[in-house]
């Protein structure tokens, strides 16, 4: 409990700092924030710069500015597209979210299904030249970039042998299963790839110093099946940095989908992101950016405590 | 005894008995056959790349690579014998013929980016002067692949260097005096770490616009953190061995401890994740050009700035080569700095050697 509770006050500066840092990028503007954000024309406009000044709290100074700013968020206000007057942040988060959701979360889950066997063998046949393979693969897995990845995909199966669609999205609510899943597909592989090369290779480690325990000698000495050791014994001991990194990477994946979402033209959070800075639209990029980094901090605080409740030594120590 | 003696003034016998040397010759042949056949079958698919069953010709292509990678391979074990590992080696020939063309390019060759409308979309033909082909405007493949190398290698070294530079000094004196000064260390560096990378990188090219100096200062706002925290674990470790209480006992001051003791045995596991974090490095430049929110495609040809120029629906499907170009360039070049980093830390980590 005393780690947790550690854990949990560490976060409150570094939350802090974040969040001064995300709501201060309009000081860093240079020029006329009205001109840089709305263009020469609309800056003109009766109301124009009223509209920017209310919306960035631009007439007080950098403290109250980020009290104010903080307070809106916290009550739930992220603000206003400056582009698009009436279009709020929490409404866009609210579309795109779960899109970004539900492909870091199935790539993660791809992944883990992929690499856990994958890393199991490895450990168990190590040396052998299965495993050297695998390791060859995995290493150049790791040093291929998703956005290369993604490309190659939509050449062989789209331009080559046309199997699936190049890029778009079908929402859930549109039940349309078969092409979401279509659509799915290249994402995915894309996106997991990299992560499938790391699990294996963590676990294939940690296997392979399970496996030379004492209890895993009498398990076999037992007569248990290789398969039964394995998966039942010494999965599980073996699992624990497997654990923590899956879910650190969950937050990697994020800026993953970035890149995936803007290669496929998928409606997601990070596609956003990548427009509101080509479009200047500070007030979305800000809250856009302050949601996805304080469910980072959290996720990384909710991996802690599940390895804390997981492993004892942590637990009380 | 006798019979060694008689082996060794028999040289047929040597020959023969010896099954190091035997080994050797057997490598030396097979790698040659394996980048003979390699060589025509990489030479012969890049000029095909055109056809309709591309996707063949992609895995007779990496079939081709496979061939000249391994046969290198056993050509190094052929010639250095089976104890050196060639997988590193040939990473360190790949970064050594890198750094050649960037320096040659930072001497004022391949510097040529006019467009030619006459000769768009030039598919690689080995023949001509035009080796690697040419894009939509008709500017050279091959001479925008060089100049990326250069940013990717400035950037990638700059930050990295950076990094190290202020994240040791950082780490080391977080890790070395405790308390207060590691308490603000750790909330800053958390801080930092706790932005997704990509986003964290967007924002501040999107406030500071996009320079090759900006992309390089921002990049090195990832490597600090890092840096920094592996030297204050290295630190933490160091700092309760045995030597560094006999300089203490000896009545050495705290500077002479932390800089003459415990920094030389910090900074070489530390230069090997430097290596591997130049890789991750270059990555994250190519994906901020990829995103089109990097470094500004019209003045500076970067890898990431021609995959996003050939990534178009129609230029990947009339020209892949734009693609494939900087994108196996790139490949290349993070598998061997991962090789090389991945290497050097199994020798120099003492954490690692322990396992």
């Amino acid at each position: 409990m005393k780690t947790i509770g550690r854990s949990i006050i560490r976060l409150i500066p570094v939350l802090l700092i974040v969040s001064f840092f995300t709501s201060s990028y309009v000081e860093f503007l240079s020029g006329d924030p009205a001109v840089r954000l709305l263009g020469q024309e609309r800056a003109q406009e009766p109301g124009a710069r009223e509209f920017v000044n209310r919306e960035l709290h631009l007439d007080d100074n950098v403290v109250v500015r980020y009290g104010k700013w903080l307070g809106d968020v916290v009550t739930g206000d992220l603000g206003e597209s400056v582009k698009t007057p009436g279009l709020t942040v929490a409404s866009e988060l609210k579309n795109r979210l779960p899109v970004t959701l539900e492909i870091a979360l199935v790539a993660q889950i791809f992944a883990l299904i992929l690499a856990i066997p994958l890393g199991v063998y490895a450990a168990y046949r190590a040396g052998s030249r299965a495993d050297r393979t695998l390791n060859s693969a995995s290493f150049a897995a790791i040093s291929l970039p998703q956005f290369l990845v993604g490309i190659l995909l939509v050449l062989i199966l789209f331009n080559q042998l046309d199997l699936l669609p190049p890029q778009g999205w079908t929402r859930l609510t549109d039940w349309d299963w078969w092409d979401h899943t279509q659509r799915l597909i290249m994402p995915i592989i894309a996106l997991s790839l990299t992560e499938i090369a790391v699990f294996q290779r963590l676990l294939r480690a940690d296997m392979m110093a399970t496996l030379q325990n004492d209890f895993v000698l009498t398990a076999k000495a037992k007569g248990m099946s290789p398969t039964h050791i394995l998966f039942r014994h010494a999965l599980r001991p073996s699992s624990f940095s497997l654990i923590t990194l899956a879910g650190v990477s969950t937050g990697r994946l994020i800026g993953g989908t970035v890149i995936i979402e803007v290669l496929f033209t998928i409606p997601g959070v990070g596609r956003k992101m990548v427009d509101s800075i080509t479009g200047n639209d500070l007030v979305m990029l800000q809250g856009m950016v302050i949601v996805v980094v304080v469910a980072y901090v959290l996720l990384n605080l909710l991996v802690e405590i599940t390895y804390a409740l997981l492993d004892p030594r942590i637990r009380r120590g | 005894m006798a019979d060694v003696s008689i082996a060794a003034s028999d040289p047929a016998i040597t020959h023969i008995a010896d099954p190091e040397k035997r080994r050797r010759k057997r490598s030396l042949r097979e790698g040659i056959v394996r980048v003979a056949v390699g060589v025509p079958l990489v030479v012969v698919q890049l000029n095909l790349f055109y056809d309709s069953t591309a996707w063949l010709q992609v895995v007779v292509t990496l079939a081709g690579f496979y061939g000249i990678v391994t046969g290198l391979g056993m050509l190094i074990r052929g010639i250095f014998g089976s104890q050196v590992d060639p997988a590193t080696w040939l990473s360190v020939a790949w970064i050594a013929v890198v750094l050649v063309f960037v320096l040659l390019q930072l001497g004022g060759l391949f510097d040529d980016l006019t467009a030619d409308f006459d000769n768009r979309v030039q598919p690689p033909e080995f023949s001509t002067h035009e080796p690697l082909g040419t894009d939509r405007v008709g500017k050279s493949v091959m001479n925008q692949a060089i100049q990326g190398a250069r940013v990717s290698l400035i950037v990638g070294l700059g930050s990295v260097g950076i990094g190290l530079a202020v994240g040791a000094i950082v780490g080391l004196v977080a890790g070395f005096f405790r308390g207060p000064t590691e308490g603000v260390f750790n909330i800053l560096t958390d801080s930092i770490l706790a932005f997704p990378a990509l986003i964290l990188l967007f924002t501040i090219v999107a406030i500071f616009g996009g320079s090759v100096l900006v992309v390089t200062l921002a990049l090195s706002m990832l490597s600090i953190p890092t840096m920094g925290r592996l030297a204050r674990a290295n630190t933490l470790t160091f700092a309760a061995r045995e030597f560094v209480t006999a300089a203490r006992a000896m009545g050495a001051s705290n500077n002479r401890i932390l800089f003459r003791e415990i920094m030389p045995n910090v900074a070489l596991p530390l230069a090997s994740y430097a290596i591997i974090i130049v890789a991750v490095v270059i990555v994250a430049e190519a994906s901020l050009s990829f995103l089109g929110v990097g470094i500004d495609p019209i003045r500076t040809p970067t890898w990431g700035n021609m995959i996003s120029e050939g990534r178009q629906q129609t230029v990947l499907r009339d020209a892949p080569h734009i693609v494939f170009v900087p994108g196996v360039l790139m490949f290349l070049t993070v598998l061997s700095l991962n090789r090389i980093g991945e290497s050097l830390r199994t020798l120099w980590d003492p954490r690692e050697a322990k396992l």
